[in-house]
């Protein structure tokens, strides 16, 4: 599907910019592989990239449960902790969506202001890359690799994100094979996934095999928790492909895997 | 997007058509009569009857009552006193329309004195015939102009074809409730 | 409107869905879903215009719905069609089953209709001994089966054909073929019968114009054609909401329907009704009744609830929706299934019902994107689930309501017009500029476990150092009862995640500690 967006009023620079990196709670404490991994693939779109380490959680899993005080309580740090930065990326639509969508709502007055100003520069990973950087050739090669792409629900509805993960992907050299209904929720959900367990593991099962239908070596998407819930159900019924974080795999596909330290 | 006349009729005909009824026309008007008395017979061929208003000024126009006598049918008019089981058993109800439509293939029954609803409902078969000129393109367009045409009647009913559910398993299943064969006999006026 | 005595496999959505899960049977008749997934976009690719079109005419008659109301009252009184206002199903049925009982009405032949099946009504007549027979086929093989609808659009969707062919039978008392010609054929004899000497026909109405007074009804087999025709009584039950302005907006909410519903570019019958029979007309009713129930809705007017009554009854959200498609319509327990269902019965049931139904939702929001009528049915799940700490109903009437964001353009729903389903979605917006204060709970919510649990993580983690410190203990949590790093099949306390899938111990140094680790170039990236 092609993207219909039109570009961006901050058009590419060619100068290095300064990205603060929000990590994400997931990626902090669980899969801090990807994070090394987007932290590589912005400094080879040229980035400087910072770590405010103040930075915590966006709140998503408060409003979800029906807690929106705390989930309030949250925004208002992540906002005193990002709004100094020119860019912040996220390597989760679900997250980045979260200061879009939701912060907006959740606070009024001058901190409402501070929430829009915030959300307009927050971006996903796929998304500042390939639309807003203009740089979707970050030299990973990926030739021979077939993936197939799942859209993530939060990236795809909140955000718009369709083709930039799509678009990196391709532009690497792998052979992209959709899935049947790339666009259906694979059924993560946050607190859902615990507590609606068996509705979860059924919608985890079709994913995985419209995946595995593809012969694709790879299911990728751009949301950390979601792969956490497919690559555990594929681990525990054996169906389906390896459920990996595109940043993963562009990352892995840089010609040099040790860089100088930044700075 | 069609926008002649002629288009407008000839994407009616193939919307009909889509929608399972069988097509006639357009024609003038003998060769309507002449398709009129020709599905009448066709839905009576085991002796039934065909339902026909009273003052319906299409039909009448036609001279559809003297046609169908002549070629030897059985009538049922809202005058009879028996005209409600006889509707039960009657083989086709004959009617007209008051308006149609092109892109969503239906056409528009009003109800009045002499012109019961149950006219197009109870027989197995329904005759319907539409003069080209109350053609409209979309729906929108149709339900605009009824609006403006006049006192909307009683019953205003809308049809597509043949009675059809998809109750059973989500496949399209004709002949539910309503008549399971409907014919369109489009008339160039 | 729980359909009282029905057999229902749990008590909780939760229990339900893991039945309905585990049942090969519905699991095999919900695949036919597949057929309508597309349905959503059907309006939006054929008719781009006609959405935004659909969602302005429901936002102007919500706007002033009680003015709508009254215009349509006294159109239809002048019309000489009997009008009542029913507050509650009990009046709407206390009212139809005096009429039944003071006319001498035997039989009713139903068609098929969310609003009667929200007040229950056809269990109701067949309590004080009057027949209600549903004439739409698959609202008859449920009532057969003594079930409830399980899909607005389609109720009998749960029943393969094989069952829907058990069912059938048990009435022929001889063994049908399990083909869908001779089953429908057979209906149709069966029916006919019902609709002959019937004194009653009760429907619903998809819409009605407050300017002609005329009540639309839409069906593709015919029945509802029946019910409107044929008994000397015809009684629409109408959810207020159900009034629109003017007549012409039928033309682009019916096909707007009929698409989102179908994908059929219109229904095979609509039966536009203003007023009984005329003199010297000889069929049609000799009175028409209209009741207009409220149900705990105009209470929701002025609420961020209140974009919910423009909701047109399409089934889109139910047909795209993941919950919806796993677990089919009768784990919902309610007469309103899927997202639309989810917010729905908590509002009109005055929190009495379904309570735990807007936390069955991945919130992956397809719903929101399939509505014709641009209702965010996402978020206000997420303001349900704040909404429903507080016990009793949702939004009381009388109460103070939140009152609009300041200092932004608002419409009357408390939106800025840029900020409508439809506007964020276009191209070029992918980033959208949201403003609705919407998840702000009407009231303060009561202590619970939950809340205080959140409050204190979302303390804890405002600050950087309790919240390095909490990764500290959960990682040494995991070393400890744990040991072993990588995806592993079970773990100590996290057997919700851990019964249906392997969950991933992470090793190592967290991500913030790496990124030191490189600032002081002991790690190479």
């Amino acid at each position: 599907m092609p993207d219909e967006r039109e570009p961006r009023a901050s058009a590419p620079r060619a100068a290095a910019r300064r990205v603060a990196l929000f990590a994400t709670c997931v990626v902090d404490a669980v899969t801090p592989d990807t994070g090394v991994a987007t932290v590589r693939l912005l400094e080879a779109a040229g980035c400087v990239v910072e770590f405010p380490v103040a930075q915590t959680c966006c709140g998503q899993p408060a409003i979800n449960s029906g807690e929106p005080e705390a989930a309030t309580r949250l925004a208002r740090h992540f906002i005193e902790v990002f709004e100094p930065f020119d860019a912040i990326v996220a390597p989760s639509g679900s997250c980045a969506a979260m200061v879009h969508h939701w912060y907006t709502r959740l606070l009024d007055g001058g901190w409402r202001q501070r929430a829009q100003a915030v959300a307009e520069k927050t971006f996903e990973l796929s998304d500042y890359l390939v639309e807003e950087l203009g740089r979707p050739d970050l030299g990973a090669r990926l030739e021979g690799t077939t993936v197939t792409v799942h859209d993530a629900c939060h990236g795809l509805r909140n955000l718009g994100l369709k083709s930039s993960a799509r678009t990196l992907l391709e532009t690497a050299g792998a052979t992209i094979v959709e899935m049947a209904e790339p666009e259906m929720c694979c059924g993560f959900g946050g607190t859902f996934a615990v507590k609606y367990e068996e509705i979860s593991a059924h919608l985890a099962d079709d994913k995985l095999e419209h995946g595995g239908a593809t012969g694709a070596r790879y299911l990728t998407s751009g949301d950390g928790a979601c792969l956490m819930h497919l690559e555990g159900r594929r681990r525990r019924t054996g169906t389906g492909p390896e459920c990996v974080h595109f940043a993963d795999l562009l990352a892995d596909a840089l010609p040099a895997p040790t860089r100088p330290v930044a700075r | 997007m069609v926008t002649t006349a002629d288009e407008v009729t000839q994407a009616f005909l193939f919307s009909m058509a889509a929608n399972q009824c069988a097509t006639f026309g357009p024609g003038d008007p003998d060769a309507t009569l002449a398709a009129i008395v020709e599905r009448a017979r066709a839905h009576t061929a085991d002796g039934t009857a065909v339902a026909l208003p009273i003052g319906d000024p299409t039909l009448d126009d036609l001279g559809v009552a003297p046609a169908l006598l002549a070629a030897g049918l059985t009538l049922l008019r809202p005058d009879d006193p028996e005209w409600f089981p006889g509707l039960v058993v009657a083989g086709v109800g004959v009617t007209s329309s008051i308006a149609a439509v092109a892109a969503t293939g239906n056409v528009a029954l009003g109800a009045g004195v002499g012109l019961p609803r149950a006219t197009s409902l109870l027989p197995p078969a329904h005759v319907c015939v539409v003069r080209a000129s109350q053609v409209y393109a979309t729906f929108p367009d149709a339900i605009s102009g009824l609006l403006h045409a006049g006192p909307l009647p009683s019953a205003l009913t809308w049809i597509g074809g043949p009675s059809r559910t998809g109750d059973l398993e989500m496949r399209t299943t004709f002949g539910v409730h309503g008549p399971k064969v409907v014919d369109i006999v489009l008339l160039q006026d | 409107m729980s359909g009282k005595g029905l057999v229902t496999p749990g008590p909780t959505m939760k229990a339900r869905s893991k039945v309905a899960v585990g049942d090969p049977q519905l699991q095999a008749a919900l695949s036919n879903l597949d057929l309508r997934l597309f349905t959503a976009g059907v309006v939006q690719a054929e008719h781009p215009e006609w959405k935004d079109r659909v969602a302005e005419i429901r936002r102007e008659t919500l706007a002033d719905l009680d003015g709508w109301i009254d215009k349509l009252e006294s159109k239809l009184l002048s019309l000489g069609v009997v009008v009542h206002r029913a507050a509650t199903p009990e009046e709407a049925r206390r009212y139809i089953i005096g009429l039944a009982q003071r006319e001498g009405v035997a039989r009713v032949i139903k068609s098929k209709s969310m609003a009667t099946e929200e007040i229950d009504l056809g269990r109701a007549l067949e309590a004080v001994g009057i027949e209600s027979v549903e004439t739409d086929l698959g609202e008859y093989i449920v009532q057969l089966a003594d079930e409830r609808p399980s899909h607005m659009i389609t109720p009998a969707i749960h029943k393969t054909l094989g069952q829907i062919a058990d069912v059938l039978s048990k009435e022929a008392g001889t063994d049908l073929p399990v083909v869908r010609e001779p089953l429908t054929a057979w209906a149709r004899d069966k029916l006919r019968e019902k609709f002959v000497g019937a004194d009653m026909g009760i429907t619903g109405a998809n819409f009605v114009a407050a300017d002609t007074g005329t009540i639309v009804v839409v069906t593709n087999e015919g029945n509802g054609r029946f019910c409107t025709s044929l008994p000397r009584i015809h009684v629409a039950v109408v959810p207020v909401e159900k009034v629109i302005p003017r007549f012409d907006d039928l033309g682009v909410l019916l096909p707007t329907l009929v698409m989102s519903a179908t994908g059929a570019k219109m229904s095979n019958y609509l039966s536009m009704v203003t007023g009984p029979r005329r003199e010297g007309e000889i069929d049609g009713p000799e009175q028409l009744h209209v009741v207009l129930l409220d149900h705990n809705r105009r209470v929701l007017l002025g609420t961020p609830y209140e974009d919910m009554l423009g909701c047109i009854r399409c089934g889109a959200c139910l047909n795209v929706c993941p919950v919806y498609r796993s677990v089919g319509g009768h784990a919902y327990d309610s007469s309103y299934s899927g997202p639309m269902g989810k917010i729905l019965t908590p509002l009109v049931t005055g929190g009495e019902e379904g309570r735990d139904l807007p936390f069955a939702s991945t919130l992956c929001g397809a719903c929101t994107e399939a509505c014709p009528a641009e209702i965010p049915l996402a978020d206000l799940l997420v303001r349900l689930r704040a909404d429903l700490r507080t016990p009793g109903p949702v939004v009381v009437a009388g109460a103070d309501q939140p009152a609009p964001p300041p200092a932004l353009p608002v419409d009357h729903a408390g939106r800025s017009p840029a900020a409508h389903p439809a506007a964020r979605r276009k191209p070029g917006e992918g980033y959208a500029t949201p403003v609705t204060r919407i998840h702000v709970p009407t009231r303060r919510a009561p202590w619970s476990r939950r809340r205080a649990g959140f409050e204190a993580w979302a303390r804890l983690w405002s600050y950087p150092s309790t919240y390095r410190a909490s990764l500290a203990v959960g990682r040494l949590g995991a070393k400890v009862l744990r040991p072993k790093a990588g995806w592993v099949r079970r773990a100590p306390m996290l057997h919700a995640w851990t019964d249906s899938r392997d969950v991933l111990v992470p090793a190592g140094a967290t991500f913030r500690e790496r990124w030191a680790a490189r600032e002081r170039g002991d790690e190479r990236w």
